[in-house]
């Protein structure tokens, strides 16, 4: 292997510093990895994934099954990253993976002296038996098995890099910037379509960027890619692979921005992941050359003919010096003639019986020697194939004479192409089988939105490819609806064509039809002939069991290089023919992606959307501890000199009983009820009745679920004729209004409402505490005595020259009010507040404090109303009106609902100094404490007024057992407390501080 | 009355951030006069005919394009429901076939300006946010970032985003960060008010 001093598309005035195991590779820009690491001739790139086999570079493409690497170090390492598609760039640092202590002597190599007991399936049968207590031993060999398994490692620090969504809606996206892609591309973009070309590669041109640089091809590229660079409606992405295909017709792409650079430079993303709307799509995604299968055909030296002819043409490598090219078809030969050319001495091997005459007129105008109707038996070397074994051979591929030893230090294989129709399988399904050219292909019809062009339709010259491409391109841009001209297709130029033959063979054998020595047909999963015959033997006739039986096919490869030659030896074992065996399923993505990539920022603090409440810069100022409740922040507690959560929430709850404290409630759900039918709206979807709801007042409502069970509560005030303002407790605003909207949609739709989320519309303050009323008469303009606003009733006013609301009720128990304020004003109150309640001790608290201050009340949340509870269980069945429908009024009676030992809410006081733990376990004093037990802890605090631990919980029969202690079990946490069975109105429970 | 908080001020500290090179969008807000929402049933069209006149407007509008008055801007925003920015108290136009409501302070308008403001805004959106698609005086609602917004397209390069006021810290985050790879510029108060 060497580097020549002319040709190839590398930058040889600018080498890079590239190291593989720490050992320098010869780098220039333009070069891949893999094309470093062949030009400094390195053999051996990586272990295999079961056997621990050497293996070199095989490809020089996505399809490439061995050169994988962990790339780069520390957050920004990277396993299992294929050396053919990574672009050197300076600095760059890669070691081997998947061999300890390394590479050269891999103690995992031991696996390999032990094949034959690790063929396909093994796990299934090993794991299981023969002694008793064996199911323990193998989990215990689990933990080594699990450290075994895989390939490269991965890095638990955090990605230091950013990804980026971007949604595009274009006309006609062509996928592939080959011959076919360009021409499609060119073909859209002058009829004036929105032109979206992706390459996976960094250049244009395809298979053409492995013709040598200033040949016709070449030429050919270079002014189409002019012609489509210059067009305004043309966007071209390269470094950028479709990896999915969907319904509606969308498409994934992955563009690496800056996988080629050390690091991402100028706050770019390190990946981008375009979501890509196409009316029109054209897969010129083109086919993969097909290894030939014979014995130690993964050797390192063992290659793809068309990678060495790249290697040689794109990257200045000659990848040997003594080369057999081994093949079944023409399209070898030009990479034997490349490779001759350049000074190798090469011998072609091809399998079939005769070939074109001018074919070998050329060859020996060439220098290449060619022995027809031969094959490979057999690679040997170590480290590297140093010699093959070669045989003359019938039809089927069985040597038929005598074998013959040939030195050699690389073998180029070729046994056809496999067009690429993964994309195009994703979309629509199975692909066809195509008798002429013996390969599965697309078959969109004519109607679909993705059609294909060029090499994936195994079309046998290039002409062909260009004007197929030209075409489809035009075609799509007309049905896309872009009405230019196309104009003239261009000139094609000279290519090997590639004639089908549907009888090539697919691998060598012997004369009895085995393989001499191991022959992979999956060489990223180690998967043999032998292990395809096996599965044959032990009963598999599915094709997807036994891809999953024998993992060929599997995982990164999704059938790219191992499926055809698997099939083929599935056929022959069924003696069917190869459609009849069928194919597997191709899924995305097309190429391994970053996680990342499909994440975008929606991670870490915007893994999902946060809500703030219009006075949350004034909790954050004062130093309020936040806590998540569903989508918003909210102050949890306000810590005062190093106070822990339970110290402050304690001093909160007490402050406001004892003096006045405020509470920003603006994350209830608030929503505008208008129309002539509202007050019949709300009495359908409240069990209680509001068409006597005077405007001026509000009132507290239950809504069910249609089954029965308890949905939501809160208050709804009467604002005008038409006008209500319904409350919803803050988890549940989204459902109510949703649930609302469907029912006005659909079963009612004979009411005149609407219904608005008037959430944003409105700050809330709650102001609660014996001072409450002499706070918000100093700082309001309203009238609030007792008799002017009693309870359940509110009035306008003006707070701080803002307009607001305030209704007078109450969650704490204590005499409470609710000020509703526009949002934009919101602060400005909360504020003014402050400031004016320093004469009456005023102190904010969070909802640490607030829960506190409910469960003492005994007033049910969302720990209570948690789908599972009915108005009876919670205690509120004297709400219910007997005498009207409403939801859930019928199944709600259901017998299993009116169960009188069902768990009901009670108040537990907690014995000790130690609270309960929110659901925990009830069972009697007596007895096991096994299994669900009587009932469970549903929310717990210390209540200061009471000085104690209390909880509510739903304890079976609940009602009928006040007085008894029970006790509370916190499996989890290993603990049992008992406690005394109480009503859940510990506070004030004749409502005298709230009414007063 | 005092003039209401725009709720991003605090947040909206002026400078220039992300990549280097030109600026490619500018973020803003700007504040909104007035915002209300009317809404009707089967008779919404003729019901809500005075109240569109009187804000000098000549009709309903279409689904898809905002509807200018002297004073009065105006979204049609489903079949029975219309959004309208800048007209005076609108309650007494109230009655049992149109109800009224004020949601002045229920939206906080996000604004992006510059050649790149389409591209940052297909980040985070779905749908074809594209000059063919929604064109200078076009108006499209979607989700962003998980949220109901509401676009309206002022210009070639300037776009304007309604978002519900609570949600709008969370949609300024993620348009900022977005827009780190474009290089932004966020707007002085001074520039905001200017604009409005």
């Amino acid at each position: 292997m060497k580097r020549l001093e002319t040709g190839g598309r590398i930058d040889r005035e600018a080498p890079l510093s590239v190291s593989f195991d720490g050992t320098a590779l010869s780098a220039f820009q333009g070069d891949t990895l893999s094309a470093a690491m062949l030009a400094s001739g390195v053999t051996v790139v990586g272990r295999s994934f079961k056997y621990h086999r050497p293996r070199g570079v095989y490809a020089a493409g996505v399809e490439e099954p061995n050169a994988l690497v962990h790339l780069r170090d520390g957050a920004r390492h990277e396993p299992n990253v294929r050396a053919t598609t990574t672009e050197v760039f300076d600095g760059l640092t890669c070691t081997s993976q998947n061999a300890w202590p390394n590479l050269r002597y891999d103690i995992g190599a031991v696996n390999n002296l032990f094949s034959r007991f690790l063929s396909a399936g093994f796990y299934y049968k090993t794991f299981i038996g023969p002694f008793r207590n064996s199911t323990r031993f193998w989990m215990m060999c689990e933990t080594f098995i699990r450290k075994a398994a895989g390939m490269g490692r991965g890095t638990y620090l955090e990605d230091p890099d950013s990804y980026e969504k971007r949604h595009v809606h274009c006309d006609v996206l062509v996928i592939g910037g080959g011959a076919a892609g360009l021409t499609a591309a060119l073909a859209a973009g002058r009829a004036g379509a929105r032109v979206i070309l992706v390459e996976q590669d960094s250049e244009l041109g395809g298979a053409i960027l492995s013709d040598p640089v200033g040949s016709d091809a070449d030429n050919w590229r270079i002014s189409v890619t002019k012609e489509l660079g210059g067009m305004d409606n043309v966007q071209i992405l390269t470094r950028t692979t479709a990896v999915g295909a969907y319904d509606s017709d969308t498409f994934v792409l992955i563009e690496r921005v800056s996988d080629h650079l050390k690091a991402p430079e100028n706050h770019q993303p390190r990946q981008r992941f375009w979501q890509v709307h196409a009316k029109r799509a054209v897969l010129a995604s083109g086919a993969i050359e097909r290894p030939l299968i014979f014995g130690g055909n993964d050797k390192p030296g063992v290659m793809l003919a068309h990678a060495a002819r790249s290697y040689l043409n794109r990257y200045a490598v000659l990848v040997g010096d003594t080369i057999i090219v081994a093949t079944n078809n023409d399209t070898a030969y030009q990479a034997a003639f490349d490779l001759g050319t350049a000074g190798a001495n090469v011998t072609l091997l091809d399998a079939r019986q005769s070939v074109d005459a001018a074919l070998l007129a050329e060859a020996k105008g060439a220098g290449v020697t060619v022995k027809t109707g031969h094959g490979v038996l057999a690679a040997h070397g170590r480290g590297r194939v140093s010699a093959v074994e070669i045989a003359p051979i019938d039809a089927g591929g069985r040597a038929t004479g005598p074998i013959s030893r040939v030195p050699c230090d690389t073998l180029a294989i070729s046994a056809g192409w496999t067009p690429s129709v993964h994309l195009w399988t994703q979309r629509h399904g199975k692909p066809g089988f195509d008798d002429a050219s013996a390969l599965f292909l697309a078959a969109p019809k004519e109607t679909d939105a993705l059609q294909t062009a060029g090499s994936v339709n195994a079309v046998e010259t290039l002409e062909e490819v260009i004007t197929q491409g030209f075409a489809q391109g035009a075609e799509a841009a007309k049905q896309a609806g872009a009405d230019g001209a196309a104009g003239i297709c261009p000139a094609a130029f000279a290519a090997r064509d590639w004639p089908h033959d549907p009888d090539v063979i697919w691998g060598v054998f012997t004369r009895d039809g085995k393989t001499k020595g191991k022959a992979f047909v999956d060489l990223q999963h180690d998967v043999k002939v032998s292990d395809i015959d096996q599965a044959h033997q032990e009963g598999y006739v599915s094709v997807e069991h036994l891809k999953r039986y024998t993992t060929t096919g599997m995982a990164t490869d999704q059938g790219k290089l191992s499926n055809m030659n698997a099939l083929s030896r599935m056929a022959e074992q069924r003696g069917l023919r190869v459609p009849e065996v069928g194919t597997t399923t191709f899924r995305p993505p097309f190429i391994p992606t970053a996680i990342g990539a499909l994440v975008g920022h929606e991670h870490g603090q915007h893994f999902r959307p946060t809500r703030l409440s219009p006075m949350h810069q004034w909790h954050v100022e004062h130093g309020a501890k936040l806590t998540q409740a569903g989508a918003w922040m909210r102050p949890w507690y306000y810590p005062q000199s190093g106070e822990t959560l339970t110290a402050a929430y304690i001093r909160e709850a007490a402050h406001a009983r004892e003096h006045v404290g405020i509470i920003d409630v603006s994350t209830l759900g608030k929503i505008a009820v208008q129309g002539p039918d509202a007050a019949e709206f709300l009495n359908r979807i409240y069990v209680n009745g509001w068409k006597t709801l005077q405007v001026g007042r509000l009132r507290y409502g239950v809504m069910l679920r249609e089954d029965g069970f308890v949905m939501d509560d809160g208050a709804t005030a009467r604002l005008g004729e038409n006008d209500y303002f319904m409350t919803t407790t803050t988890a549940n605003a989204a459902k109510v209004l949703g649930f609302a909207e469907h029912l006005l949609q659909t079963a009612w739709k004979d009411l005149r409402v609407h219904v608005t989320t008037v959430t944003d519309q409105w700050g809330t303050i709650a102001v609660a505490g014996p001072k409450a009323r002499t706070l918000l008469s100093k700082v309001s303009d309203a009238d609030l005595n007792r008799e002017a606003v009693p309870n359940n009733h509110f009035v306008t006013a003006t707070i701080a020259d803002s307009p607001v609301r305030i209704h007078r009720m109450s969650y704490s128990g204590e005499l409470a009010y609710e000020v509703y304020i526009p949002a934009g004003f919101a602060t400005r109150v909360w504020e003014r507040l402050i400031d004016a309640g320093t004469e009456f001790d005023l102190s904010p608290y969070g909802t640490e404090a607030m829960g506190a201050l409910r469960i003492e009340k005994g007033h049910v949340a969302g720990p209570e109303i948690e789908g599972r509870t009915t108005l009876k269980d919670l205690g509120l069945e004297g709400f219910a009106a007997s005498k009207k429908p409403f939801v859930g009024s019928v199944l709600r009676q259901r017998p299993v609902l009116d169960d009188p030992t069902r768990p009901t809410l009670v108040g537990l006081e907690i014995e000790g100094q130690v609270g309960a733990k929110a659901g925990s376990l009830l069972f009697p004093l007596q007895g096991e404490t096994q299994g669900h037990g009587d009932g469970w802890v549903s929310s717990t605090t210390y209540s200061p007024a009471l000085g104690k631990y209390i909880a509510l919980g739903l304890l079976n029969n609940g009602k009928q057992r006040l007085g008894e202690t029970i006790r509370v079990v916190n499996f989890v946490g290993n603990e049992t407390l008992q406690a005394k069975v109480t009503s859940h109105h510990f506070f004030d429970p004749e409502g005298e501080r709230q009414n007063g | 009355m005092v003039d209401p908080v725009i709720p991003l001020h605090a947040n909206l500290v002026p400078g220039r951030y992300g990549a280097d090179g030109d600026t490619a969008v500018q973020i803003g807000t700007r504040r909104i006069s007035s915002l209300w929402q009317i809404a009707g049933w089967s008779d919404f069209e003729h019901a809500a005919q005075p109240l569109l006149v009187a804000c000098g407007l000549a009709g309903p509008g279409q689904y898809d394009e905002t509807q200018q008055g002297p004073d009065v801007t105006a979204w049609r925003i489903a079949p029975d429901k219309i959004l309208l920015e800048g007209p005076p108290d609108l309650t007494d136009f109230a009655s049992d076939s149109l109800v009224v409501l004020d949601l002045s302070h229920a939206r906080t308008v996000i604004t992006l300006n510059g050649a790149e403001a389409r591209t940052l805004l297909s980040q985070v959106v779905s749908v074809d946010v594209s000059a063919a698609t929604l064109p200078v005086g076009s108006f499209i609602q979607t989700g962003l970032h998980g949220v109901g917004v509401l676009l309206q397209a002022r210009s070639q390069n300037g776009i304007e985003i309604f978002v519900p006021t609570t949600w709008a810290q969370t949609i300024l985050d993620i348009l900022c960060q977005n827009a780190m790879p474009l290089g932004y510029e966020i707007m002085s108060p001074q520039t905001i008010h200017a604009a409005t």
